[in-house]
């Protein structure tokens, strides 16, 4: 074994050269700890944990674009969405060369896609196909869900889907996870947000079913950005329609997919059977948030009126209840 | 005047000072209460204290500046602390001096000599201090962090520790001096076999806990290498008796090259050298000096590797996270869990202030973390936490649990928006609470809610009792002849009612006395009622059952403490709801 | 046993002289508590009332003083706290005093600290009780400034309300006393009052009140004395409000004008003994609006018109006669 200590002979006489290097030293030992003393010093000890000045996600609107819907009908989801993303003018319009894309699909539960409780993986491979198709560099694939994350990305079919068309998938992380307030937001707090997930993205889809939700009465493309929320997010449903608006105001995305091929009208968001589905065949896509909802919304046999969060948000300014003023492009699919 | 006899004045003195604070630590107006007695002044001294809370937080709080004041004079002068004021140490000098009387001298020149050993210290020192600072190296989410965890060895927390949560309530239970009532605190048998086992040690080596664990002594050995006066020989020509090392604290072998870094400058190598040749000089020994303890490489890499590896070992349960435990109630302006843990010393004064003895030491339940650190337990107590008393974020010496103001606790003045500081809220088991389980009228928790208005509301039933129904054989105004017997008075507590059924309609009277075949009521029954066909008589109770308003509760624990079902509480306080962390909220603030 | 050199025995003795000024400054930390960062909460306050010379001989103090400050105020008075918070209210101390003989009679003695004497002659007046009885505090000077009930005395004195309530009947003597001291220990208010130029006849003195804010459900509109006149059958309020120079009663009359008229009210012409005066009708009710020198003046809510005008000259004629 090593000693790291040395031993010193005695030295005759006093050495007053050694005396002065430990007053040196000794000095030196006395400065350094006045000096952290000095800097460090704290008289009044920490506040109540001061909150968080409210943050910004960046906002994926395309500039030029303006808001538009399309609402396409019959023919299957794929021809569908290529139908309604042509009606607004093509994937071109919204993704250029070099764009990395985030896809927010819902992948809250454990279910298998015949189900619809998830975003169709069919659907996810083809958006990711159009997004390459127009230039994107990148498309991933996101979601916090309730179940497992592991577990829903495979059995809902999205982790594979994506895989095979060449999307990432980001799984959610506590890393990937910060404290965010989000502006004018009253319930959005120093809350977990999973704001990792926007490294480097500059474009976003929001893709999700239509779906009778218990407690919010829809589950469409604003309450789809729950996902983006993490922590003990579910005691936000003691406020649901205020939350779903405060997302809406805090998640600008490029595009919202809506996917009322079926669409759950009962036992929402689970299902858990396909007697809950009802064959819609409606596909709509949108700039405009609200405005998709608001037609979304038609397909569980509801208007805008009935679900407060979507009169909330128009009233919040996020976009248009009355979707019918976009003009709506009407795609019919034979 | 010997220097030696002016150390035992100056040891008598720190201890005498440190008892003094201790017997002082608690609220009150007279002399030998809190008043401004600067009861934290010996941890406040304390450099370990001051180096662990800035490795964790990178700050010193207030009085914490004094331990530059004690590292100074450390470093010009060497391990001055230990020998002179430490009153740990002085506790072990003295237990020491009582095992060595009856040893030889040639006894006592072996159990005082060095021991290779004796470098653990310095290994439990870098231990301590690797796991305050080891979050920096690597973070695995929430689970790796640093924490705190000098106030388990420390000696000045322990002492302290150890003295106002064991001796002083031990030595109080038959005087009854220092408070109104027994104190009681959860675990003291752990926090008292550390104290006494380190006492009792010195019996077979003198300053046992000083030369082979104690951390600070080390941060002290370690910032005194330098000093500029050192303990040594004044000349070459020693008769080698050894005689020095027989009285040696430090068993830092004046008579060979003498180990700076173990020296308590106890300087009974004086007194002991017949020679006359030790000194205290600004020159090193001329027998030699060894100035850095025997470290080895090896030995110090597994060390802070342990300790890295440690802080993730404790958190791996989760209790930061989801896996947070609701029965841990911290005190009022305790810091978010992680940032609590970064601060607290274990020092135990919060528990020693607190004027209902509701602050406890967590036991080992709340894991290694949270041994000794301050949890609200309030069963043990006299009470609840006094809503108007912000005494233990005031002593706090590392703001672990923040100064907070009244206002700032209540929910008034400039904090009016944020509401009461709340440490939790209190839950009704409906399964053990007397009126909502077994019909039995009890309102307590409701009458001693210190909120107001009251957190806890009523909902106020009248369900028939057991075996309920009444013969009745002819009623008369307000009093009705039984025709089957009850037991007399058995009806007249108040809160037990007459209640006539008949077509349809129901109508209740309180019972105001009961004899064993008739029962009296406040007011007869209306006509119409009595003159129904099919009435049906039954005795109802009275039950206030007690709801809470989560939005109200502050989780103070009066209720708690009051519920008279004396095991496991009907209401019991839950960390939910507790301000400090959003994490563990239970509604949404509007 | 070895001896000390002469320097080992000048350092010790330094070290225990060091000892002996540690101990002196514990000593004086100990005996100097700090002033507690917030001196607020119900507690024992340092500041006695001064009413131990005041106390008549058979009553003594019992139980703490209680003092309360603008954020604890509303745990003694619940409801009300609002109108002492909206008055400038500083603080309250509670005191209790029981006879001597009998412990069960006592009475307790509310003190309201007031930013100033205005505050506290308001919130006087704003809560008078009904069945009141005027009180001459004798030598008070501003002896309309108090009233009893059956059991209780209420009254203003600079810069102080006082309330003493008892909890026995029997006490009202012991309480007229102790009322009539602890005005004389309260500075009196030198000059013109404003009451007097509340003209006499017909006047109610008892009905003058100090209105601090939002006064007619006008916001803004602060500090207006009002007092009720039975003119011939007709109950009128006259308001007098002093302010800093007639341009300020000025623009305030000419603002309450325009008040009146976005609130249902339309201009019913102007009296021509009173130039500036004019007459609104807002629903069923007259009001006259006028100023004068620094005076904003005028009738409210007058059911008939002629009572108020007559009222609101002989109010400004008062002014009048002070002004010139």
């Amino acid at each position: 074994m090593k000693k790291m200590g040395k031993e010193r002979p005695g030295q005759p006489g006093m050495d007053r050269r050694d005396f002065l290097i430990r007053l040196a030293k000794a000095g030196a030992t006395v400065g350094v700890a006045a000096g952290v003393g000095y800097f460090l010093h704290d008289p009044f000890g920490p506040r109540a944990s001061a909150e968080k000045p409210p943050g910004v996600l960046p906002d994926f609107i395309v500039p030029g674009v303006g808001k538009k819907i399309a609402i396409a009908t019959g023919g299957g989801r794929i021809k569908a969405i290529d139908g309604a993303i042509e009606a607004l003018g093509g994937m071109g319009s919204f993704i250029k060369k070099g764009d990395r894309v985030l896809m927010k699909v819902n992948c809250a539960f454990a279910s298998p896609p015949s189900l619809c409780a998830t975003t169709s993986p069919e659907l996810v491979a083809e958006v990711t196909r159009l997004c390459f198709r127009a230039g994107a560099a990148s498309v991933a694939v996101t979601d916090n869900p309730i179940n497992d994350p592991e577990s829903c990305f495979s059995l809902s079919g999205i982790g594979e889907a994506a895989r095979s068309s060449g999307a990432e998938l980001i799984l959610p992380r506590e890393s990937l996870f910060t404290e965010f307030t989000a502006p004018g937001s009253s319930l959005i707090r120093d809350w977990p947000v999973f704001t990792g997930a926007f490294t480097g993205v500059t474009k976003l889809i929001g893709i999700c079913p239509v779906k009778d939700h218990h407690r919010s009465g829809a589950s469409m493309a604003m309450k789809n950005w729950y996902g983006f929320i993490g922590g003990r997010r579910n005691i936000f449903h003691q406020n649901i329609h205020t939350f779903i608006k405060d997302l809406a105001l805090m998640i600008k995305p490029t595009l919202v997919i809506l996917d009322g091929t079926f669409t759950m009208v009962s036992n929402g968001p689970t299902g858990g059977s396909l007697s809950d589905l009802k064959k819609t065949e409606t596909m709509i896509a949108s700039t405009d948030q609200v405005a998709a909802d608001s037609a979304g919304a038609r397909l569980l046999g509801k208007t805008a009126k009935d679900l407060p969060f979507i009169m909330q948000a128009e009233r919040a300014g996020v976009g248009t209840a009355d979707f019918e003023s976009l003009k709506p492009y009407r795609v019919s699919i034979g | 005047m010997r220097i030696t006899i002016v150390r035992r004045i100056n040891q008598a003195f720190f201890l005498a000072l440190f008892l003094w604070f201790c017997l002082c630590a608690t609220l009150g107006e007279s002399f030998w209460r809190l008043r401004g007695w600067p009861v934290n002044w010996f941890l406040q001294l304390d450099p370990l204290v001051a180096l662990g809370s800035i490795a964790t937080t990178r700050t010193l709080y207030a009085g914490l500046l004094w331990a530059v004041v004690t590292v100074a004079i450390t470093a010009l002068l060497g391990r001055f602390f230990c020998g002179w004021v430490c009153p740990f140490g002085a506790l072990h000098h003295l237990v020491g001096w009582i095992g060595s009387r009856a040893r030889s001298v040639r006894e006592r020149i072996e159990v005082n000599r060095y021991r290779g050993a004796q470098r653990s210290k310095y290994y439990v020192l870098l231990f301590l201090l690797v796991a305050a600072v080891g979050g920096y190296f690597f973070k695995l989410d929430s689970v790796a962090s640093s924490s705190l965890l000098t106030g388990f060895l420390d000696p000045i927390p322990l002492v302290y520790r150890s003295v106002n949560l064991l001796l002083l309530p031990l030595a109080d239970s038959s005087l009854r001096m220092v408070s109104a009532s027994q104190r009681h605190y959860d675990g003291a048998w752990l926090s008292g076999a550390l104290f006494l086992g380190a006492l009792l040690l010195n019996l077979a080596i003198p300053r046992f806990y000083c030369r082979f664990v104690c951390p600070l002594g080390a941060l002290f050995g370690l910032l005194g290498r330098y000093a500029l006066w050192r303990p040594g020989k004044k000349s070459g020509k020693c008769s080698q008796c050894g005689l020095c090392n027989s009285r040696c604290e430090g068993a830092c072998d004046p008579a060979g090259a003498i180990r700076i870094s173990e020296c308590v400058l106890c300087m009974n190598c004086l007194d002991t050298c017949c020679d006359n040749l030790m000194g205290y000089n600004p020159f090193r020994s001329l027998c030699g000096e060894t100035l850095a303890p025997d470290l080895s490489k090896r030995e110090f890499v597994t060390t802070a590797i342990c300790a890295m590896a440690a802080v993730p070992m404790l958190r791996l349960d989760g209790r930061l996270g989801k896996n947070y435990d609701p029965a841990l109630i911290r005190p009022p302006g305790a810091l978010s869990e992680p940032d609590f843990l970064d601060r607290c010393i274990r020092c135990g004064q919060c528990a020693r202030v607190c004027p209902t003895n509701v602050i406890q030491p967590a036991t080992i339940k709340e894991g290694i973390e949270g041994l000794w650190t301050p949890a609200l337990n309030m069963r043990a107590g006299t009470s609840g936490c006094q809503k108007e008393c912000t005494a233990c974020g005031k002593l706090c010496p590392t703001a672990a649990i923040r100064p907070l103001s009244l206002d700032e606790k209540l929910g008034l003045g400039s904090f009016r928006g944020d509401g009461p500081l709340r440490i939790g809220t209190a839950f009704v088991d409906r399964g053990r609470c007397l009126p909502w389980a077994m019909d039995k009228p009890c309102i307590v928790c409701q009458e001693n809610c210190p909120v107001s208005p009251k957190a806890i509301f009523v909902k106020e039933s009248f369900p028939e009792v057991r075996d309920g129904r009444l013969a009745v054989a002819s009623l008369s105004g307000t009093t009705a002849c039984l025709s089957a017997p009850v037991k007399a008075h058995r009806l007249d507590t108040g809160d037990f009612f007459i209640a006539l059924q008949a077509g349809g309609v129901a109508d209740r009277r309180r019972i105001v006395s009961n004899s064993g075949d008739s029962i009296t009521f406040e007011s007869g029954f209306s006509p119409e009622l009595r003159a129904s066909a099919g009435q049906k008589f039954t005795v109802q109770i009275r039950l206030q059952a007690p709801v809470v308003d989560p939005k109200r509760c502050t989780g103070c624990g009066v209720c708690e403490h009051e519920c008279p079902v004396s095991g496991r509480r009907a209401i019991r306080v839950s960390a939910e709801g507790e301000s400090r962390s959003r994490k563990h909220s239970l509604l949404l603030r509007a | 046993m070895r001896r000390a050199g002469v320097l080992e025995t000048c350092i010790g003795v330094f070290l225990l002289t060091l000892l002996a000024v540690i101990a002196g400054g514990v000593y004086w930390y100990g005996a100097n508590p700090p002033k507690s960062a917030s001196g607020r909460g119900p507690g024992v306050s340092g500041v006695p009332l001064g009413v131990a010379a005041n106390l008549p001989a058979d009553l003594a103090p019992f139980g703490r003083e209680e003092t309360f400050d603008p954020g604890t105020l509303s745990d003694k008075i619940d409801g009300k706290a609002d109108l002492y918070l909206s008055t400038g209210f500083v603080e309250l101390t509670v005191r209790r005093f029981a006879k001597k003989t009998d412990a069960k009679s006592w009475i307790e003695l509310s003190v309201y600290q007031m930013r100033d004497s205005a505050g506290a002659f308001s919130v006087y007046s704003l809560q008078k009780r009904k069945d009141s009885k005027p009180l001459n505090l004798a030598s008070s000077g501003g002896g309309d400034s108090a009233y009893r009930t059956a059991d209780a005395i209420f009254f203003a004195a600079g810069p102080k309300y006082f309330e003493i309530t008892s909890s026995a009947p029997g006490l009202m003597g012991d309480m007229k006393i102790l009322a009539i001291n602890l005005v004389k220990g309260q500075p009196r208010s030198g000059g013109l009052t404003i009451e007097s130029f509340f003209p006499h006849k017909f006047l109610d003195r008892s009905t003058i009140s100090l209105h601090m804010k939002d006064v007619f459900s006008m916001s803004g509109l602060d500090r207006v004395y009002t007092a009720v006149y039975t003119d011939r059958g007709c109950q009128v309020t006259a308001f007098i409000s002093r302010r800093k120079s007639p341009k300020e009663a000025e623009d305030i009359a000419a603002a309450y004008g325009k008040f009146l008229l976005e609130n249902g009210g339309v201009a019913a012409g102007e009296m021509i003994d009173a130039p500036g005066a004019k007459i609104y009708k807002v629903f069923d009710t007259y009001e006259v609006v006028m100023h004068r020198g620094a005076f904003f003046a005028g009738a409210h809510e007058v059911d008939k018109l002629e009572s108020a005008k007559d009222v609101a000259l002989r109010v400004y004629r008062k002014i009048s006669e002070v002004v010139r």
